[in-house]
């Protein structure tokens, strides 16, 4: 009995003091409520105008993917026009008129907002949301009319370059990936009203891809232009093949591979490393970049130093970059880049392994070319999925007409 | 502890901003993050070690591919060569140390970690310095920074919601203009509140205290001995009379001292807590202060606000913030113990009417008294 007793004492006082440990605990615990929304480091001001498309839960396709050899020979059909323009405005206004209301407020944007026209990136869409529609939640007769738009927005070279970059993504998938990697989270997104000749912007992006074409009363400015790859070599889906970048790199290293010992040393970037692209996304700034290396800082060789063969593939490599438009559209600001006053003003530089030379299969490796206003680079990285190959980053960007200076 | 907390912050914020940043791709960031409001500039440095060794392979020894080989003492000479600060009035300082290096990794990528201190000169413009920061910068010419704000008070939620991004080091923009953080009355009030609470319901001695102090509240003492059972009424009225008294004289040495008009060193206090609960928990047993217990409240609040000051001291205000830090820091704490009296009271009241409470109140007291004893000898020595 007297036992008992002391056992309902120590009970009560063990009921006593779990009492007021949960008075306590149910105190201290609202401590540690926290909300995870992440401030913006870059200041990128995105809410609102975006990120919504993923909201959609119209009928896709199973997983959100697309079946890019599908619309690898799409034709124009009745907005096949006289100009490219006129096909692009057609295309453009087919697809407004395939979408609902919810659907036309992410695919039409503000054309004064510079902030949401300067928000595009390298990285995958889960990282930064991006303005538009989202291909993958889009119906089949809307993404049709989409693919259209892309197509007609790029030359064939381009659009095959576009089909690359979005199957690579399903590619990386497919390698265990996991879902951040999809054909379907690609955005299209217009700022301002389609039209030959007013004043609009076309964006169209997603990992590794960025396509930022504004038009100005019939003109095309088709930078800043991000593109990259994982892999960088061929590969296949669904049995078809896709090697996106492959031109583009082949085409610089043709350009190195025709300098000189000294020559080489002489574009060798001594000094400084890059582990990617210098002139990246803009997150959003709403202005041009303003840090392009400066003065002294421009290095690398002079492409007017050199023969009139290498001077040639210099060329060759900048067309494989302004080729993937519409000649018609972009000539006025791409001719320029290729003239002999140009070509005084402009350098071609390297960086990486000095002894490995120009091996893009080695991390590091790194690409440019540095003209008045062109400016081209590519970055080889160590791939994130196929970790034992490089990779490729690039960039197209004219120092003066990024988003036609009309920001 | 307090490490602890420091790289529970970090990592919770790393992760956050990887996930938005740098996930996925292989060139990483670094991170710095700054302290504005403590007496020295202090800047705590995330670097990622891969990106180190493009920008210095001399900093890791040359047989090993082993990251976590960085020389220490080489990387201190590093940083203070790449990383300076210089105040509004053209005065440059490097750093007086370079500490608490560790290595953590993230999302597969290896950082070290580290902290750098500058000591504000006397004639400190508080408007604002410029930061100078090229790690790896000079080389890695791709390589980004991203300094934001930190200070203690964001570690008191542990989240990032409330940090603020300063700017970002980049090619070609390697220095930038730090301003003083801006945190608005109204967060900095939800915070202090906050730590206010978490402190006092963290602060095992404080809590155990105020229990010594109410558990003789159900009772009435005669021949100095708790005898009958009060009424309710009573019962309330005493602990009202205890717990705001206890309050009031917390609060004033905690005012007190906090803007600076007093001062007592921390470990006789830390001693003297300790001691306040031998006292009460002896009271608890046998009255010794009955009549006057609201009077011994107030005496050891004022001890107890005391070691309340010395808690908010490790926070660093400046003159400003101090006073909604306070009012918001004390209202934590009275909500804290508001709720444990509410909590604990009435079951007080309940079990003194069983026959069985003179058993809980001396066992809890006893208890009391051990814990106390002990803290009393640990403090001591």
């Amino acid at each position: 009995m007297k036992l008992g007793k002391k056992v309902w004492q120590s009970l009560a006082v063990v009921a006593l003091l779990a009492n007021l440990a949960a008075c306590g605990g149910s105190d201290s615990s609202s401590s540690s409520d926290t909300d995870t929304s992440t401030s913006d480091s870059s200041g990128t001001d995105n809410s609102g105008t975006d990120n919504s498309g993923s909201d959609n839960s119209g009928s896709s396709s199973s997983s959100g993917s697309i079946s890019v050899s599908d619309f690898s020979d799409i034709s124009l059909g009745d907005c096949e026009l006289d100009t490219s323009l006129e096909s692009l405005v057609c295309a453009a206004n087919a697809l407004i008129d395939t979408l609902d209301e919810d659907e036309l407020a992410d695919l039409q944007l503000d054309y004064s907002d510079s902030e949401a026209r300067t928000v595009w990136s390298n990285l995958p869409t889960g990282n930064v949301s991006r303005n538009g529609i989202e291909l993958g939640a889009l119906d089949d007769e809307s993404l049709e009319a989409a693919m259209m738009v892309a197509k007609a927005a790029l030359s064939d070279d381009g659009y095959q370059d576009f089909l690359g970059v979005i199957a690579a993504d399903d590619y990386l998938n497919e390698l265990g990936g996991g879902s951040a990697y999809s054909s379907g989270k690609y955005y299209l997104a217009f700022f301002g009203d389609p039209d030959v000749s007013g004043d609009w912007m076309l964006q169209l992006g997603g990992h590794h891809l960025a396509y930022n074409i504004t038009y100005l009363n019939g003109d095309g400015y088709p930078v800043p232009n991000h593109i990259g790859t994982e892999p960088k070599v061929s590969f296949e889906l669904d049995s078809a093949s896709y090697a996106p970048l492959a031109d583009e790199g082949d085409a610089l290293v043709a350009m190195f591979d025709s300098l000189s010992e000294s020559e080489l040393a002489e574009a060798y970037l001594s000094g400084e490393s890059y582990s990617d692209v210098l002139m990246g996304p803009d997150n959003g700034s709403g202005t041009l970049p303003t840090d392009y290396p400066t003065g002294d800082n421009r290095k690398g060789i002079l492409v007017s130093s050199l023969t009139q063969d290498q001077q040639a593939l210099v060329t060759a490599a900048i067309e494989q970059w302004i080729n993937d438009y519409p000649e018609e559209v972009v000539e006025n600001l791409t001719l320029s880049y290729v003239t002999s006053s140009a070509y005084a003003d402009t350098y071609i530089a390297w960086a990486g392994t000095e002894s490995a030379g120009v091996d893009v299969d080695v991390a590091g490796t790194y690409m440019r070319i540095d003209g008045p206003n062109l400016w081209i680079e590519v970055a080889c990285q160590n791939g994130v999925i196929i970790s034992d190959e490089t990779h490729y980053h690039t960039m197209f960007r004219d120092k003066s007409w990024d988003y036609g200076n009309n920001l | 502890m307090k490490a602890v907390i420091n790289l529970l912050f970090g990592l919770t914020f790393l992760v956050s901003l990887f996930c938005t940043k740098a996930f996925a791709h292989s060139a990483s960031t670094s991170s710095v993050f700054i302290d504005t409001h403590k007496p020295q500039i202090e800047l705590e440095i995330y670097i990622p070690l891969d990106q180190l060794r493009l920008a210095d392979e001399s900093l890791f020894p040359s047989q090993s591919d082993d990251l976590k080989q960085v020389n220490f003492s080489a990387l201190q000479d590093y940083m203070q060569t790449h990383v300076s600060i210089t105040t509004q009035n053209s005065q440059s300082l490097t750093a007086q140390k370079v500490d608490d290096f560790a290595i953590h990794e993230f999302d597969n990528v290896l950082f070290m970690v580290m902290k750098m201190q500058f000591i504000k000169p006397d004639n400190f413009d508080t408007s604002g310095f410029s930061l100078h920061y090229n790690a790896i910068l000079h080389r890695v010419v791709t390589h980004k920074i991203y300094v934001s704000y930190r200070n203690d008070m964001h570690e008191v939620l542990k989240a990032s919601q409330d940090i603020a991004t300063i700017g970002l080091i980049r090619y070609q923009r390697e220095t930038l203009f730090i301003e003083p953080e801006k945190i608005t009355a109204w967060s900095q009030f939800k915070l202090m509140f906050v730590n206010g609470m978490s402190h006092i319901a963290a602060g095992i001695d404080h809590l155990l205290f105020l229990l010594c102090l109410i558990l003789p509240a159900p009772l009435v003492s005669a021949n100095k001995r708790w005898q009958s059972v009060a009424p309710v009424r009573q019962c309330v009225m005493s602990v009202a009379k205890i717990v705001t008294f206890f309050t009031l004289g917390h609060s004033l040495t905690l005012a007190l001292t906090t803007l600076g008009y007093i001062s007592f060193p921390a470990k006789p206090i830390e001693i003297l807590v300790a001691a306040s609960i031998l006292v009460s928990a002896l009271n608890a047993i046998r009255p010794i202060f009955s009549q006057s217990a609201m009077w011994i409240a107030f005496i050891f609040g004022l001890i107890h606000g005391q070691a309340f000051a010395i808690e908010m001291s490790h926070m660093g205000f400046d003159s400003q913030a101090i006073i909604v830090a306070l009012v918001a820091f004390n209202l934590g704490i009275e909500t804290v113990q508001l709720l444990i009296v509410i909590c604990v009271v009435p079951v007080l009241a309940m079990l003194a009417r069983t026959y069985f409470y003179n058993a809980i109140r001396i066992t809890l007291s006893v208890l009391a008294m051990a814990a106390a004893s002990y803290w009393i000898i640990e403090r001591s020595v």
